[in-house]
């Protein structure tokens, strides 16, 4: 399909329907509660008689567990119940995980890292429960412990799982959990063509992106019907109560409501089935009353969760001319304790490794390993940042030694958009997207000529310029076997409307911009509709809110049941009006003749007449068309499935892992200095290819928000372990997040809005992407500043400084 | 007012809560954040880091912005407390409030009222701040969501809105 | 700032009794009572959390919040006076201080963040002895005069002499420090302080306050350089100091006494960074203390 087909289709299908909202800066669905202190999160919520939970977490990242003495806590005045694995041992699957078998709800014998669940308390109040849970005995054995992916590798390496074959498929042993790679073209000898070939390895930081709500629900079991209630802070409550049913083995997915509270934040690390989660369900079944466990954040920086750290040893070979020919990559995850979604991470982002270029040999091979550390999991980015912090370097290296710059080496590999849509050399699907556009206007707002080449400022930094670039998964279906959902907008008789859909609420708007798409295609006012997320009871099914789906699968889900609601109402009013109902627009709280203004009706007139359905008002069902015979549903329903995304290759690793891409580029200007090494980002410029944006606003703020996050890891964070695995710096106090004073406005958002021709809006993935190319950019800057090449992340003052200082660049 | 010139294991707190009078007895550690969230049921008062760092438990005491779950509710014996909740007129919003919400300096809401009282207080005493002068103003606040930028906005459009009113 | 690995936070502090007193006799009479396992409590920022950690084997605060003219920054024969209620705010937009000695006011105003100021209490500060604390660092750096109550007498200390290390001071734990008293600085005197800290607002990594005095013909007659956060508390780097006296204060000298800073600090490897990390930063941050010191100095001839 040419561009233009693609466009026609688009204006077509927006022609039928106002456009009074999609493309508007509407205020978030949820911002006056928020702004008013009326959020009500999970912590928030009191239930009558209601139990509090707190666990006994490992002293230790690697030991046997001899013995869990309870009793002392179990005497405690207000303890209800201190469990132990035993005592869930026959109501658990176990071992359970996202995609390998490597988790215990409560370790049995062995604990595998510092922080892990090894009993729970449940008590009157949760200040008597973590009491308590102190007095909890627990008779360690240590075992040695592997923390860095080198040392797991070993021949005599302990293992973290020795006693565990988690992928029965996969011909792993010692502590690699899982292996694969990505094959195309010359995958074999994949630099054959090169003129030059630059190589590189690079080391990335384990992070958690922190939100600001810690993981927390509250079961309610009802002993009448067997079945439990979980409010849950999760992005997927839907697939939660799947995940839950496959680990519960007196719980069917029926008998698991899950329901969403607001929730302060997720960023992926609210997607995994957690023992906290496990725990409540059982505990409230044993006592028949409710059950809260909220984390505190010194548990959710030793067990929430976070982004995997990898060492990629890259190989990137081009011509002279400065064609990209090949890429060889070896990709070491370090996992952690449990790998959860760490083999998605890793073979998604190798799949997608080549980024927005055309590179017709790859060859990478990923290991994902075990050690002794917190497990890590899906994080904004999902692993692209990682490899792109790689990719991005290298290409800025070969284009130096080449001596071209890096964007024209860039533009020059880049795909065209009138060459789209188009399979790429490891297998994407790409359509309309215009990745020159986004390097040229990204080079453009950055001021790319003036700053490259580095220079000094007046107050003695060192200035720089570099790139990232993106190209970035929007849904997907490893998780999920599919990736599907499905919406209902109902109206009542008064015309008030009701989406109900399946996405969670996170913050980042998904709902806000479902609302807006309803709101056209029933042409009603904003303000008249509502969402309602998240509830296995009332919700039809659906996937939740990663790989920036929310909007397109979501969003293309409601848009279709708001199309069938449209139709009856369109029926209703062209049988009252006497008019074809394809002559009939709604818009602005109206049916009227399009044509025709003047002859139509109000919607909240119609709603009630079709509502009530009599007789006296639309004559006989024998008078009235077929349609609106034997009850008239003022109840639309949509699905939306994908028929793009694919399931990988599990040979050659090739597929179109995804739904859609978004592509893009983004460039940072940098001063370092050179007494501090500390590094101020003065400037960032991006520009994407979003496709057509639904509200501009939410968009702006999920690009500032994400490459603030971007630059916080790749400027100040990570996690340290010392060489027993216990984390040094645990705490909001020790881990530096960002403030306002660190980090710069970003005002430079270019968007460029090429539909997708298979949403229903054209819309495209945004959350995720402008976190990719922040950490990799960043460093390319820092070269161009210093000429120092830092392969390692966080690039943070003590880490700078002494490579300043070896440069002979420090000074006082 | 009482005062304790004995060591004591419970306190009387008699403070002006949003405008009312309120007096509880409570043990004499009850954080301030413990106080109104479980207490006084005023939930829109955040925990977020446990180590004082986070700022989502900011509060006003007698109109100075201070970390709830860094106090003893016996220290707001005798003072003026406003919470979040305490900010709108009915169901007007709060300028702050408003531009908050318009300029979409919240996404997932939840460090938001922390950031919201916080401002209020820096723009009662500086009506229209510079863009430098918010940025090390809300230092003692840490947002995941929004990256600061609409946050910034916010507090610009709040003070234009208001007009060096400050009210 | 020292957490302890795998540490425990409370919801509330469980078992703390608490009292507030009306008077300082009332105060220093439960000091005398109950000081092995009482805390002051003024601030809290600091307090609070080591309560909610249960560091130290406090189980009671005395609150001093309700005691009466003990809020005030002013000049008084020679010296700057604080008392021992007054904020960190107070202090960073005195106009004495600003006159008399704006390194207090340098220090007060990039404590922590705004809701830490309106709060936490300079003396709170000075008496704490947190490691990474500033007012500390300051007060050596200026030999604060420390005054203190219990319930018999009243003493005063020497800012220079009163930091051994760790959290350990030359308090007793019946005292009340009522007010600290810092020097005014006089024409040809300076002060400056400098410190790094990963994020706005984070515990600093390190410190280096930098004090010179100049003789009349524009040598430097006396020099004072402090570290904080580097070591176990405020420590003073005397042969740095000794590198600049009866020197002209030319950028060499200023930088070699930075550079002999560097080589006498003692930190250590941690997640914070490298020992020679820290010695490389110190350098930078004493030579831009010194220069502040300098500028100061000059100005004020």
């Amino acid at each position: 399909m040419s561009k233009q087909q693609q466009r026609g289709k688009q204006e077509t299908a927006s022609e039928d329907r106002s456009t009074e909202w999609v493309g508007e800066r509407v205020n978030s669905y949820d911002g006056s509660r928020f702004v008013s202190g009326h959020g009500r999160y999970v912590d928030d919520i009191q239930r009558p008689d209601m139990l509090h939970a707190y666990f006994v977490r490992s002293q230790f990242s690697h030991a046997k567990v001899l013995d869990v003495d309870t009793s002392e806590a179990e005497a405690q005045p207000g303890v209800e119940l201190v469990w132990t694995h035993d005592d869930i041992a026959d109501q658990v699957n176990e071992p359970f995980g996202y995609m390998l078998n490597d988790e215990e709800v409560l370790a049995s014998d062995r604990v595998t890292y510092a922080g892990q669940e090894i009993a729970v308390v449940v008590a009157d109040d949760r200040d008597t429960a973590q009491d308590a849970a102190d007095l909890v005995d627990v008779e360690y054995e240590r075992l040695d412990t592997v923390t860095t992916v080198e040392e797991a590798l070993e021949d005599d390496a302990p293992l973290v799982h020795p006693d565990l074959d988690a992928d029965p498929e996969n011909d792993t042993d010692g502590n690699v959990a899982w292996t694969g790679q990505v094959e195309v073209g010359n995958y074999e000898d994949p630099l054959a063509d090169a003129d030059v070939v630059v190589e590189e390895t690079f080391d990335t930081n384990k992070t958690t992106p922190a939100p600001m709500e810690p993981h927390g629900c509250i079961a309610d079991y009802n002993p009448a019907t067997g079945k439990v209630e979980l409010v849950s802070s999760t992005q997927m409550p839907h697939l939660l109560s799947v995940e839950l049913s496959e680990v519960l083995t007196e719980f069917e997915q029926r008998d698991i409501t899950c329901k969403l509270p607001d929730v302060g934040g997720g960023f992926g690390i609210k997607l995994d089935p957690y023992p906290f989660e496990i725990c409540s369900v059982l505990l409230s079944k044993a006592t028949q009353r409710p059950v809260k466990h909220v984390l505190d954040r010194l548990e959710e920086f030793t067990a929430g969760r976070g982004r995997a750290p990898e060492t990629l040893e890259g190989k990137i070979g081009v011509t002279e001319d400065g064609d990209i020919v090949g890429l060889d990559v070896d990709l070491l995850q370090n996992t952690g304790a449990a790998a959860a979604y760490g083999v998605a991470v890793a073979y998604s982002s190798a799949n997608c490794g080549q980024g927005p270029y055309l590179i017709p040999n790859q060859h990478w091979r990923t290991k994902v390993v075990y050690t002794n550390e917190m497990p890590t999991t899906a994080v904004r980015g999902f692993g692209d940042p990682q490899v792109t912090f790689m990719r991005e370097q290298l290409i800025e290296m070969a284009a130096e030694e080449i001596g071209m710059d890096a964007v024209e080496l860039r533009l020059q590999n880049s795909p065209r958009q009138e060459d789209m849509p188009m399979r790429s050399d490891a297998g994407h699907i790409w359509r309309n997207a215009d990745q020159i556009t986004c390097l040229e206007k990204t080079r453009e707002m950055i001021n790319w000529d003036e700053h490259r080449g580095g220079s000094k400022t007046r107050d003695g930094k060192l200035r720089g310029v570099g790139m990232g670039t993106i190209m970035k998964r929007g849904g997907n279906k490893s998780a999920s076997g599919g990736d599907f959902d499905e919406a209902v907008v109902k109206m009542n008789r008064h015309g008030d409307v009701t989406v109900l859909t399946a996405i969670a609420s996170i913050g980042q708007g998904t709902e806000t911009g479902i609302n807006q798409m309803v709101a056209d295609t029933l042409g009603v006012p904003i303000d008249r509709v509502d969402a309602v997320r998240g509830d296995t009871d009332a919700t039809p099914e659906g996937l939740g809110v990663w790989a920036d789906r929310g909007t397109i699968i979501g969003g293309s889900a409601a848009a279709r049941a708001a199309e069938e609601l449209a139709d009856t109402l369109k029926a209703v009013a062209g049988h009252m009006l006497e008019v074809d109902p394809d002559d009939l627009r709604l818009e602005g709280g109206r049916a009227f003749v399009a044509d025709d203004p003047e002859t139509g009706m109000e919607l909240d007139e119609l709603a009630n007449v079709a509502m009530l359905g009599n007789p006296e008002t639309l004559g006989t069902e024998a008078e009235r068309p077929e349609e609106l015979r034997g009850g008239i549903s003022l109840v639309g329903r949509g699905k939306y499935q994908s028929q793009e995304v694919e399931f990988v290759d599990p040979e050659t690793g090739r597929g179109n892992v995804a739904h859609s891409y978004t592509f893009g580029a983004l460039a940072i200007v940098v001063d370092v200095d050179p007494g501090t090494g500390e590094i101020d980002v003065v400037d960032v410029a991006i520009c994407e290819d979003v496709g057509n944006v639904i509200n501009p606003t939410l968009v702006e703020g999920q690009v500032q928000g994400a490459i603030i996050q971007g630059l916080g890891e790749a400027l100040y964070e990570e996690y340290v372990y010392d060489r027993n695995g216990n984390l040094m710096n645990g705490s909001m106090i020790d881990y530096h997040l960002p403030t306002a004073a660190d980090v710069p406005l970003v005002t430079k958002i270019e968007e460029l809005e090429n539909p997708d021709p298979t949403t229903s809006h054209g819309q495209k993935g945004v959350g995720e992407c402008p976190l990719v190319p922040t950490p990799a950019a960043l460093a390319n800057a820092v070269y161009d500043a210093t000429g120092i090449r830092f392969t390692e992340l966080p690039l943070a003052p003590h880490y700078v400084l002494p490579a300043l200082d070896e440069a002979g660049l420090r000074e006082i | 007012m009482s005062t304790e010139t004995k060591p004591s294991e419970r306190v009387t707190v008699e403070t002006t809560l949003n405008g009312t009078e309120v007096e509880q007895t409570v043990p004499a550690g009850t954080l301030l954040s413990a106080f109104l969230r479980n207490h006084e049921y005023l939930t829109g008062t955040h925990r977020g880091c446990e180590t004082a760092k986070c700022g989502a438990c900011t509060v006003l005491v007698d109109g100075d912005p201070v970390k709830s779950c860094n106090m003893l509710a016996a220290q707001v014996d005798g003072a003026t407390v406003t919470t979040v909740e305490g900010l709108a007129d009915g169901e007007d919003l709060h300028p702050v409030q408003q531009a908050f919400w318009d300029c979409h300096g919240s996404q997932c809401g939840y460090c938001t009222p922390g950031f919201v009282t916080n401002v209020v207080a820096l723009l009662e005493d500086n009506p229209d701040p510079s863009v430098e002068e918010i940025r090390s103003h809300l230092t003692g606040n840490i947002c995941r969501c929004t990256g600061y930028t609409k946050i910034i906005e916010s507090v610009q459009e709040a003070a234009a809105r208001m007009d060096g009113d400050g009210k | 700032m020292l957490i302890p690995v795998a540490p425990q936070w409370e919801t509330d502090v469980q078992g703390l009794k608490y009292a507030n007193p009306e008077t300082v006799e009332e105060a220093c009479t439960l000091l005398r009572d109950h000081g092995e396992d009482a805390a002051i409590l003024s601030g809290g920022q600091s307090l609070l959390p080591m309560l909610r950690q249960r560091v130290g084997s406090y189980d009671k605060v005395i609150d001093i919040n309700g005691l009466p003219d003990l809020e005030y920054v002013r000049e008084t024969d020679g010296e700057i006076r604080i008392g021992c209620l007054s904020r960190h705010v107070d202090v960073a937009s005195s106009s004495v201080v600003e006159e008399h000695c704006p390194i207090l006011a340098d220090v007060a105003a990039e404590i922590g963040d705004v809701q830490v100021r309106n709060r936490g209490t300079f003396c709170g500060a000075v008496a704490h002895a947190d490691p990474s604390g500033d007012p500390p660092v300051v007060a050596t750096l200026l030999d604060a005069t420390i005054v203190a109550r219990n319930a018999d007498e009243k003493r005063t200390l020497s800012g220079s002499s009163f930091y051994h290390g760790f959290y350990e001071t030359d308090l007793s734990k019946d005292e009340l420090v009522t007010e600290v008293r810092f020097p005014v600085l006089s024409a040809g005197e300076g002060a400056g302080f400098e410190k790094y800290e990963p994020t706005e607002g984070a515990y600093p990594v390190a410190t280096v306050g930098a004090y010179l005095s100049l003789a009349d013909d524009g040598r430097i007659e006396n020099a004072t350089l402090v570290t904080g956060a580097l070591e176990a508390g405020p420590t003073p780097m005397d042969d740095a100091a000794e590198v600049l006296e009866d020197r002209e204060p030319t950028d060499d000298v200023l930088t070699e006494a930075a550079e002999q800073l560097g080589e006498d600090t003692m930190p250590v490897d941690d997640f914070e960074g490298s020992a020679a990390f820290k010695t490389n930063i110190s350098k930078k941050l004493a030579k831009d203390a010194l220069q502040t010191a300098l500028d100061r100095a000059e100005n004020e001839r």
